[in-house]
């Protein structure tokens, strides 16, 4: 029997056209996919059930499935802004925030017909790896129960089944990392490639807004519907957007790949190193010329980025004031106080411990100290990017040097699990992460590293290993936690 | 970061904090600024810094008056309101 809640996008869209399925029917597979397994992976903090059934009915009647997106439902990262349906970021202080207004992506997406199924869960305000710091709840990683599914539930959804593709956010490497520890497709575009206006800035330097899919070809869909510019944000850029989907059918030839020694050294697990070396001897077998590379002030980037980060943060969380909107105490003595008491009752601790530290960090003492110097570094690293892109056309390295870790496990701020993705935020650069093994039975990703606003590249490269293998292909073996 | 500090900063902040949580952050500072002491070894006397990595150019657009939300679609989430604006505390003394 055709399990719907198991589609692609593309698959989906085909049996659509052909009327062998409606919308309607999707849409009810996946609730009830949802109603049955969510309990476990608490992976929707709110569900649109009713609208996403409405809507899949009147897109049944017109019969309309010319867009690739039409009548497929998609799950949206909580910190993007949906109109009429409650945005949470998943904090206390947005708990009952009900955007009057929808994200660009959400317009552009809405305008291809595409259906909101509900907003999955992240750290609050996005600002962690693990879904740990969410004011509602953790959730699982669904190749087990008892992992972390990465900082934002997005690609746990899509892993288990529970939406056919996901939109999501990347500051440091959200959706390329859950998507590894998820194991399923994760694209972080160029900075200024998909317009943020509508999402809840963490750190306005790196945030992008990037697609989560089951595979490749389905990435590419997705990027086409949400790229280019956009007035409303003076970062997008009016960089021509060619048809990412089209760019699939290319042949590559000649292509040499990067791989920087940095991300394969000690703090890499062996089996995920032996992995993207096996990743790399697949391209070298499809033609691709390999070679060890080097990005030496790379080893910075941790620090570099949770100092820009907080720096940025604390900027951003400045709108959330107990006044237009979001929690307001109820007792308080003045204006300042009810600034105060709002922020100390509506953030959590990790929330408040990034606005304070990005405000010493604006504030004289912290900023010719830390904050200058970590733009000065962010510049050494942005370099040595570009030199490797001299000589090479992509960078591969793992996307995470472990596998999904332990709830509870994180032990501070700065997690080593972020050292693969966050330069590439701090560079501006589009990555992508795919499956490229397994260990400990859960899911091992490869980042493809490309140049600015070459994401048709590294689709490119992506949809060639995933053609020669079947990682992408793998089932989750339900384990109880 | 001292507690002096810490209270001076979370007041510019204007984050309230709980005694346990400037326990907490106080420790998690201290950790914090030692590790970023370690950015300062590094030579970065000629590096000019980067604020924004792409696309760093102006952005200029006409100055057209474009549709705006609805007053009572702004006025929707507030926590509280007096007909068509926002109520807050009394800023100006008597």
């Amino acid at each position: 029997m055709l399990e719907l809640d198991k589609l692609t996008i593309h698959k989906a869209h085909e049996l659509l056209s052909k009327k062998e399925i409606t919308s309607e029917e999707l849409t009810k597979a996946l609730l009830k996919r949802i109603e049955e397994m969510d309990g476990k992976i608490k992976a929707y903090v709110t569900l649109n059930s009713e609208e996403a059934l409405e809507r899949s009915s009147e897109i049944d009647k017109k019969g309309d499935f010319t867009e690739d997106l039409s009548g497929i439902p998609v799950a949206v990262k909580d910190n993007i802004c949906t109109k009429d349906l409650r945005t949470t970021c998943a904090s206390k202080m947005l708990e009952n925030f009900v955007p009057p207004y929808d994200a660009t992506v959400i317009k552009k997406l809405k305008e291809k017909n595409a259906l909101i199924l509900g907003k999955t869960n992240l750290d609050e305000f996005d600002m962690g790896s693990s879904t740990e710091s969410s004011y509602f709840f953790t959730s699982k990683n669904p190749w087990n129960l008892e992992r972390v599914p990465g900082g934002s539930s997005s690609a746990a959804a899509v892993a288990a089944d529970l939406a056919i593709y996901s939109l999501d956010s990347d500051t440091g490497g959200a959706v390329r990392q859950s998507a590894a520890y998820c194991g399923v497709v994760g694209l972080k575009p160029t900075y200024g490639r998909v317009s943020r206006f509508g999402l809840a800035g963490n750190a306005g330097s790196m945030d992008t807004i990037g697609p989560i899919t089951k595979d490749v070809k389905d990435c590419a869909i997705v990027l086409n519907a949400i790229s280019g510019m956009d007035l409303f944000d003076p970062s997008s850029s009016d960089t021509i957007v060619p048809d990412y989907l089209e760019s699939l059918k290319t042949n590559l030839q000649n292509v040499k790949i990067g791989i920087p020694k940095e991300f394969l050294g000690d703090a890499v697990n062996k089996d995920i190193k032996n992995a993207i070396l096996n990743a790399a001897k697949t391209f070298e077998d499809m033609g691709f010329i390999c070679e060890e590379t080097s990005l030496p002030n790379v080893e910075y980037a941790l620090w570099v980025h949770y100092v820009i980060a907080s720096a940025e943060a604390s900027s951003e969380m400045c709108q959330y004031d107990g006044v237009r909107f979001g929690h307001r105490a109820q007792h308080y003595e003045n204006l300042k106080d009810l600034y105060k008491k709002s922020r100390g009752e509506g953030f959590g601790l990790e929330v408040k411990k990034r606005t304070i530290l990005g405000t010493y960090l604006l504030d004289l003492e912290g900023n010719d100290k830390y904050l200058v110097k970590a733009y000065k570094l962010r510049t050494l690293i942005k370099q040595d990017f570009e030199k490797a892109f001299e000589k090479y056309d992509f960078l591969i390295t793992p996307t995470t040097p472990t596998v999904a870790f332990k709830i509870g496990e994180a032990k501070d701020s700065l997690n080593v699990n972020d050292m693969c993705t966050v330069p590439v935020n701090l560079a501006g650069l589009p990555a992508i992460s795919i499956p490229c093994g397994f260990a400990e039975g859960l899911p091992i990703g490869l980042q493809i590293i490309g140049k600015a606003f070459d994401e048709a590249g590294i689709l490119q490269v992506a949809y060639a290993f995933e053609r020669n293998t079947d990682y992408h292909k793998k089932l989750i073996a339900w384990k109880e936690a | 970061m001292d507690k002096g500090t810490l209270y001076r900063v979370a007041d510019i902040a204007h984050v309230h904090l709980e005694s346990r949580e400037i326990e907490q952050i106080s420790k998690d500072m201290d950790f914090l600024l030692e590790y970023f002491d370690k950015l300062s070894q590094v030579d970065t006397e000629s590096v000019l810094p980067t604020v924004c990595p792409i696309n760093d150019k102006n952005v200029l657009r006409d100055d057209e008056v474009w549709d705006s939300l609805p007053i009572d679609e702004v006025l929707k989430n507030a926590p509280d309101k007096h007909g068509r604006f926002f109520r807050v505390p009394r800023i100006i003394e008597e």
